[in-house]
């Protein structure tokens, strides 16, 4: 190849970066509508997940927020996926406005960002293999098991306070499909999840729910600190909402039956 | 929820262009600040060398993921000004990878027989002209396998990037598991599809070596 050829190929691959870049870091969004910027982390079905077909987020939060965010005079939404462990320093950095993923209330997390009301109560499930005979009804019966529980969930919490780690083997999994597939192989008894992830595996697994732990988590949304205005704007829209007939459309949508 | 096969290839290709072009833009960011680092290391003078031995070891030293989070969350938080998503993984990867590339052309660059450099200088040419006409052309062709294999870890360190929110390849797959937990088929796919990449880039590389190859040199060991 002729060498002016290939220094003009390469002055034009680094004009089109550059370009790119340029138009990346100077042209500020049109932003002539209100836009709610929300930030979540879908791959907690039905709260959150990626349709297949249309390839967009949807779920029981994208359709509460988006009604949330009409109701306070919100042309529109925009949906930002990531993943959950990066929600909070998103609403810090200012990336997004609100942070909606079936987000446990937990002191720490108040710590740094502020939560809503609760809008969802959900507890721990005890999933085993559909062929065991385990009865489980309180923590003491877990003695001895091989538990799996997901990283960072208030399922490993749980067990970590209420069992303990000299009577049992707690395995922790990054994700809860990980914690399920081991359970299935036989590597592990019994797994401890949200009641909403254990209800998704049933269907799909041959696994069976023998008991719930009610440990009162809730979900809340989350702003980031100090920004009391909008949080007061969805408080009270989320008190509007979930005392109409589109609180149980809404559910219905998701869970079939009522909560 | 049941997904059909179609969907489930549609939403992995999607997310395997997004791959496709991040990796593409960041190793050309990197390339170009790697070369100017490798240069700077081995013509500059003391101080140059020390910035670009010190650059080299600082951004080897830190995580990708470290990387993004100072580049989309401590840098907006601290200076009030921030990158889109796209961008910040771009601005990212480029400059883990031009870290390494920096290596790579270094070694390319000292490959170049010391006698070309020092018959140019013989013949009047400038520095810039020897580097740009003599030791450069001869530098990309012995850093080219290298390179190539840089690209291909570009290509699979863009999964990464899922921590700032860009939907690429791993992406979709974790979102598809997700609804039909069935980590096995999807990852299955998602592995693939990394690998015809790599083996395109791999086939590319060698039929540029065999274009670009310098007559008399390489593929026999000179006495």
């Amino acid at each position: 190849m002729d060498k002016k050829v290939l220094y003009t190929i390469i002055i034009v691959i680094i004009l089109i970066i550059a370009g790119v870049a340029a138009y990346y870091a100077f042209t500020p969004p049109a932003k002539e509508e209100k836009v709610l910027v929300v930030g979540t982390a879908s791959g907690f079905p039905p709260f959150e997940y990626v349709d297949p077909n249309t390839h967009q987020v949807v779920g029981f939060d994208i359709d509460l927020i988006t009604m949330i965010a009409h109701k306070i005079g919100y042309d529109k939404v925009e949906i930002k996926d990531m993943e959950f462990d990066s929600l909070i320093p998103a609403l810090q950095a200012g990336t997004i406005d609100v942070a909606i993923a079936g987000m446990t209330i937990t002191p720490a997390r108040e710590k740094v960002v502020d939560f809503s009301k609760p809008y969802w109560h959900a507890d721990q499930a005890v999933v085993v293999r559909k062929d065991s005979n385990l009865v489980v009804n309180s923590p003491e019966d877990l003695h001895g098991l091989k538990i799996g529980v997901q990283t960072g969930t208030t399922g490993e919490s749980y067990v970590t306070e209420k069992v303990g780690k000299d009577n049992a083997t707690i395995k922790s999994y990054p994700s809860y499909v990980e914690a399920v597939q081991a359970l299935v192989n036989g590597q592990i008894d019994v797994i401890v999840v949200d009641t909403p992830v254990a209800q998704n595996f049933v269907h799909k697994y041959d696994v069976k729910i023998i008991h719930t732990f009610e440990t009162g988590e809730t979900y809340g949304i989350a702003v980031k600190k100090g920004n009391t205005k909008l949080l007061n704007e969805i408080n009270s829209a989320l008190d509007e909402i979930m005392n109409s007939p589109e609180w149980n459309q809404l559910v219905n949508k998701y869970f079939g039956s009522s909560s | 929820m049941e997904v059909t096969l179609q969907a489930a290839i549609g939403m992995l290709l999607a997310g395997a262009k997004i791959t496709i072009i991040l990796s593409f833009f960041s190793i050309f960011l990197g390339f170009i600040l790697g070369i100017i680092v490798a240069i700077a290391e081995v013509y500059g003078g003391k101080i140059v060398k020390g910035i670009a031995i010190g650059y080299e070891n600082i951004i080897r030293g830190i995580p990708l993921l470290a990387i993004y989070f100072i580049l989309f969350f401590s840098i907006p938080i601290m200076l009030g000004i921030g990158m889109s998503p796209f961008l910040a993984a771009i601005v990212g990867l480029g400059i883990r990878s031009s870290a390494y590339q920096s290596q790579i052309f270094r070694s390319g660059i000292q490959a170049v027989d010391k006698g070309q450099v020092e018959a140019a200088q013989s013949l009047g040419m400038s520095n810039g002209q020897i580097i740009m006409h003599v030791v450069l052309p001869q530098a990309l062709r012995f850093s080219l396998p290298a390179w190539m294999n840089e690209y291909t870890i570009v290509l699979k360190d863009t999964s990464i990037a899922l921590a700032i929110g860009i939907i690429e390849l791993t992406a979709r797959a974790n979102q598809l598991v997700a609804v039909t937990v069935e980590p096995f088929l999807y990852y299955g796919m998602a592995g693939l599809i990394y690998l015809a990449m790599v083996l395109s880039v791999s086939y590319f590389a060698g039929y540029l070596s065999k274009k670009y190859k310098i007559k008399g040199v390489g593929g026999m060991i000179r006495a």
